[in-house]
């Protein structure tokens, strides 16, 4: 009983999106997705976000009350969970208030700065990759090595024809392995939709086969 | 130092705090601030205009206040500006038309809320608060309207007494929006103050009293006109000016041209010396209007005429203009008809209806030399096509300006674009004569039809653009269609939907009326709701003008049948006393033409024998969205200078002139999807048979071979596993693959009793897997082991959880990290970290483009299918693993597919390819 019936809310669910795919009804696109659902999911969405919230604080008090390795960073948390929140519930989130202050100021300066890393991690990464240690690996290393330079103006100067042999790396054996990926994973996906909403797949229910 | 550097500090922000307290406190900084009425219109708009602030206040926005008195200014609205570069115009501009509702549901305080940083004294407001009370002592200053739905209006709406009748009520609650409009002869007050960077309301602007009136239309409608002497007939082709919302009339006149000055400046009294041909009133405000006259009866030279088009507002407030360009012209020169097809729009929710025309026709839009040497031509083409029809092949045939062959050349599988090889005789040559046919699918032969194109060289952008198009020798460069279309409650047809005569698709949206606009009648404080007026349109009968409306109450709609009866034996009685009475025996004939339409229609009959009000009300609604969503439908081709032909109301084959769009069950351009999806079933349902017969036979996945090594080796070191699913949502397929194959990583974690930490970046997903987890060390009979505090919620955004992933890979040393799920930017930060700290990575995805970094720096990558078909691959249940025979069956399938396709498709056999749903 207690994986049959959220097995049937889930099948009964799938079946519905599966009417939902293949049919423009009004009563499917309007009054189900529109007007039900949508409405529904915002409203959820806003609770589910305390769930978030509660795990964040219980993990956080559980390291300091552990005394766990660097707990003290800990407090950062709750204090930056504090300050955030005040400066939204008493200032407001438009902009010119605290809050988009600190979110342009603190949030996004921490966000670029994490991915500016990239570039290197980039570097680093593409040093691993074109070691031309076996055959595969050279082709690789070649093609990296057209591809990127057609990109930039020093490419057109070694040779007018780089951009065309370039695009036509990028057209054809690199589209063609992309499509055959991109096919495996769409077939993947379908075959997955279709081992829940047949009940084969259960381990979503909590554990199980 | 320290003390000159905290001393400077001081200084400076007293002197911040005070320059801000001034701009707070001081005087408005907002100069020639003006209000006026907007002209032209019916009193329903207001202009203010004031002189921006400098860049160096740092304005974010301007917000524009209104209220009907002076000491209770309200935010209406604002003005966004750029702090940085400030505004450029000299003066800012902002035009009240009630466009902007009054109240918002979601900004609009509950409460009456004085606005921040104005002094004690200060007139101004935030929003209109959701008050009732408030809101309904304001409604009779402005045409107030309310945006509500019409099921709560016709099925939730509570009757409140109002005078002697009853009308539906609605609480502020039940409403979508409010809108007030000012309106004529009523004072309102405006004021604009700016706000700065910081959210800071800056002194507002002194408040300013208008009072909007009711002025003469706009004289400045362009209008073109035509005469026709074999028809005797005389067009009319206009664009109003704007504000057309308040013309109730349109008039033709013709004015000798002797009384027209050169600069067509129509003379005072120009009517005394002018003949009218015409008076229609404008039921609906159009884009552009035709009207066509027969004027045998006028025996005058037309010569000597110029047209007039004059027009009146509802406050009889004329307006009139000279028509410059007046044509004679013969039929002959009129547009040819195009054939039309009208068609419930396929595959939609019943809102659309699709008006085709002809046959698809293919056009070049550029094209240029892809040859250094000009011998060779890039062709870009498009398609326009239609529901009905679909392209096979397209031929181009080159011709020179002369008509002298160049070449041929034949397009089977159209992508939008050709290449075509000059002769040498025709190399850089600057103009080319492109004549164009279809071969529809399947059709044996090319149409008929032939679009001919001339495509000139221009030098300056070095590219051949098209000057010139005909379709069948007809000029159509300067040929537009426009689709008439009326329904059962619109008195005449409504025009405003031009398309080039190259379109062969016309789609007429016919939306369900879920929301309405209706003006706010009055407000019932007792009951606190606002009265709204009842009345349902039926049908009408535009030849005699009758209108069949009924109240939303049954016991209401007899009671008017009876007064109606009342009426017309009123009306003869006073008849036969005076047999002269013509205008009360016009006023009887329609009273009884009225009656016998209501009484007659089928509305009325299938109502009347309706058993409550409830199924009364229910089928006068039927009626009425039906009548509102069926139309009758014209086409009317026109050079956009009065040269039109319109076409007769259209029929079916079967004669039928009334179309309403149908709603649909099934989406047919999803057929083969469907297919697909079934023959996957049962290839499934194949499989499992198979599977259980007999031992299938699964391609070992090094990754999934690896996974007890690598968590063997966490044990062996002493340190955690961690489980990144990615930031995919509980919508995503792929984060539910994750989670099938934590559950198994969860159960080998418990076997050996080694810590699982599992991060998370949607809230949603969290609760799920702490139970699957949960669920996976109980089975493993280590409930004791299980940690919730080890699964948790990081952040919502991608670098946050990114920076927190990582924290967490150094800090505890974790021996072994699963990436599972959908990554994006952050997957080669977190790897790149994981094998910085010496961490064994698995990796699986079906992000295409992330697909690489993984392989770079993981130990074992799943690549796209792989990632699937892990959690049956690790579990060895049959079933799950027939899904996988199934899979390998369906590729079986796509591969036949591809490989037929590709060699009928190279054969010129395009059939099979059309039958998929491709773009």
């Amino acid at each position: 009983m207690k994986k049959t019936i959220p097995l049937l809310i889930v099948i009964i669910g799938g079946l519905i999106w599966v009417a939902w795919a293949f049919s423009p009804h009004y009563v499917l696109q309007e009054v189900f997705y529109n007007q039900f659902y949508l409405p529904w999911v915002y409203a959820m969405s806003s609770f589910a976000m305390l769930l978030g919230v509660l795990s964040l604080t219980m993990m956080h008090s559980a390291k300091i009350k552990r005394k766990a390795p660097k707990w003290q960073f800990s407090w950062f948390f709750f204090a930056s969970f504090i300050a955030t929140c005040l400066a939204g519930f008493i200032g407001g989130t438009q902009k010119g208030g605290l809050f988009m202050w600190m979110f342009e100021n603190v949030q996004m300066p921490m966000s670029a700065t994490m991915f500016s890393l990239l570039a290197f991690y980039m570097a680093s990464a593409a040093y691993k990759a074109f070691r031309a240690r076996s055959p595969e690996a050279t082709v690789l290393l070649i093609a990296a090595i057209v591809v990127m330079l057609a990109q930039v103006p020093l490419g057109v100067k070694i040779s007018k024809h780089l951009p065309t042999i370039s695009q036509w790396i990028l057209d054809v054996p690199n589209l063609a392995s992309k499509r055959g990926i991109m096919l495996g994973v769409g077939l993947g996906s379908v075959a997955t939709s279709l081992k829940i909403l047949l009940g084969i797949e259960r381990s979503y229910l909590g554990g199980g086969d | 130092m320290k003390k000159a550097l905290y001393l400077i500090m001081l200084l400076l922000s007293i002197s911040i705090i005070r320059i801000n307290a001034a701009e707070l406190a001081g005087g408005s900084l907002i100069t020639e601030f003006e209000v006026y009425d907007l002209p032209d219109d019916d009193g329903s708009g207001v202009i203010l205009k004031w002189k921006p602030l400098t860049k160096e206040h740092r304005i974010i926005r301007y917000n524009i206040y209104r209220g009907t008195a002076k000491d209770s200014l309200f935010l209406l609205s604002f003005l966004e500006v750029d702090p940085k570069l400030g505004v450029m115009a000299p003066y800012l501009y902002y035009y009240d038309t009630g466009d902007q509702p009054l109240m918002e549901f979601e900004s609009s305080p509950h409460k009456l809320k004085k606005e921040k940083n104005q002094p004690e004294s200060s007139p101004l407001y935030q929003k209109f608060p959701l008050d009732s009370e408030l809101l309904g002592s304001v409604i009779d200053d402005y045409s107030s309207y309310a945006l509500l739905a019409t099921k709560k209006l016709h099925s939730h709406s509570h009757p409140v007494n109002l005078e002697d009748e009853q009308l539906p009520g609605l609480k502020l609650i039940q409403l979508e929006g409010i809108y007030a409009i000012p309106k004529a002869g009523q004072d309102y007050y405006y004021c604009v103050a700016p706000v700065n960077e910081r959210g800071q309301i800056l002194a507002a602007s002194e408040v300013l009293r208008v009072n909007p009136t009711d002025n003469p239309p706009d004289a400045t409608a362009i209008a073109h006109s035509s005469y026709y002497p074999d028809s005797h007939q005389l067009n009319f082709e206009w664009y109003p000016p704007t504000g057309a919302h308040d013309i109730a009339l349109w008039q033709g006149w013709l004015l000798p041209k002797t009384e027209i000055p050169e600069s067509f400046k129509l003379p005072d009294n120009w009517q005394q010396r002018a003949v009218q041909i015409f008076e229609i009133p404008n039921y609906q405000e159009n884009q552009v209007y035709y009207h066509s006259e027969k004027l045998e009866h006028l025996d005058i030279d037309f010569n000597q005429y110029y047209p007039i088009l004059a027009y009146l507002d509802y406050a009889d407030q004329p307006a009139a203009v000279a028509v410059k360009s007046f044509r004679r012209l013969d039929q002959n020169a009129l547009p040819a008809l195009p054939d039309y097809k009208v068609m419930d729009k396929p595959n939609d929710k019943g809102d659309a209806m699709l008006v085709s025309f002809g046959k698809p026709l293919v056009y070049i839009t550029l094209a240029e030399y892809a040859s250094k040497h000009h011998r060779k031509l890039k062709l870009n083409y498009e398609i326009s096509e239609n529901e009905n029809y679909t392209v096979d092949e397209i031929r181009f045939k080159f011709k020179s300006p002369a008509g002298e062959a160049i070449g041929e050349l034949v397009e089977h599988y159209p992508d939008k674009l050709i290449q075509f090889k000059l002769p040498d005789a025709f190399q850089d040559i600057r103009q080319i004569r492109v004549e164009i046919a279809v071969k529809l699918l399947k059709s044996s032969a090319f149409e008929p039809t032939l679009l001919r194109q001339d495509i000139i060289y221009n030098d300056y952008f070095k590219r051949f653009q098209p000057q010139h198009t005909y379709i069948d020798d007809a000029d159509v460069s300067q040929l537009y269609y426009e689709v008439l279309r009326k329904s059962h409650l619109e008195w005449d047809f409504a025009s405003g939907q031009r398309s080039n005569a190259l379109t062969r698709a016309y789609d007429h949206l016919v939306p369900y009326e879920n929301l309405v606009l209706k003006p706010i009648v009055a407000y019932d404080s007792a009951s606190k709701r606002f009265l709204f007026e009842d009345r349902l349109d039926i049908d009408t009968e535009p030849e005699q003008g009758i209108l069949f409306e009924v109240p939303l109450s049954r016991q209401k709609f007899e009671q008017e049948l009876a007064e109606r009866e009342k009426s017309i034996l009123e009306l003869e009685s006073a008849i036969n006393a005076d047999g002269s009475a013509t205008e009360l025996q016009a006023e009887l004939d329609y009273l009884k033409a009225e009656k016998d339409f209501i009484l007659s229609h089928p509305a009325y009959l299938e109502a009347s024998a309706a058993k409550s009000d409830k199924a009364w009300r229910e089928i006068m609604l039927s009626y009425h969205n039906q009548a509102k969503r069926s139309y009758q439908y014209k086409v009317l081709a026109t050079d956009t200078k009065s040269a039109f032909r319109s076409s007769d109301i259209y029929q079916d084959a079967t004669g039928k002139t009334w179309f309403s769009p149908e709603v649909q069950w099934f989406d047919s351009t999803k057929t083969l999807t469907l297919i697909a999806t079934i023959v996957l079933v049962i290839l499934v349902l194949y499989a499992i048979y198979i599977t259980r017969i007999k031992e299938v036979y699964i391609r070992p996945i090094a990754g999934l071979e690896e996974l007890d090594n690598a968590i063997g080796r966490a044990t062996e070191m002493g340190r955690p596993v961690m489980f990144v699913p990615g930031w995919g949502t509980l919508g995503d397929v792929c984060t539910i693959a994750s989670l099938m194959i934590l559950a198994q990583v969860a159960k080998k974690t418990a076997e050996y009793d080694i810590r699982l930490i599992n991060p998370h970046c949607d809230y949603m997903v969290l609760p799920l897997a702490q139970e699957i987890i949960s669920t996976s060390y109980s089975e493993m009979g280590r409930p004791d082991s299980f940690n919730q505090n080890d699964i948790f919620f990081i952040s919502y955004d991608q670098f946050p959880f990114c920076a927190g992933v990582n924290g967490i890979t150094v800090r505890e040393r974790v021996a072994t990290i699963f990436y599972m799920g959908f990554f994006n930017a952050e997957a080669l930060l977190l790897t790149e970290t994981g094998n910085a700290a010496g961490a064994i990575q698995i990796a699986a995805t079906d992000a295409v483009t992330q697909i690489p970094f993984f392989i770079t720096t993981c130990d074992y990558t799943l690549i796209g299918e792989e990632f699937y078909a892990a959690s049956a691959y690790l579990s060895r249940n049959h079933d799950m693993v027939s899904m996988l025979k199934a899979q390998d069956y369906f590729k079986i399938l796509i591969v036949i597919a591809v490989i037929i396709g590709t060699v009928l498709s190279t054969l010129h056999y395009n059939s099979f390819l059309h039958a998929f749903p491709l773009e």
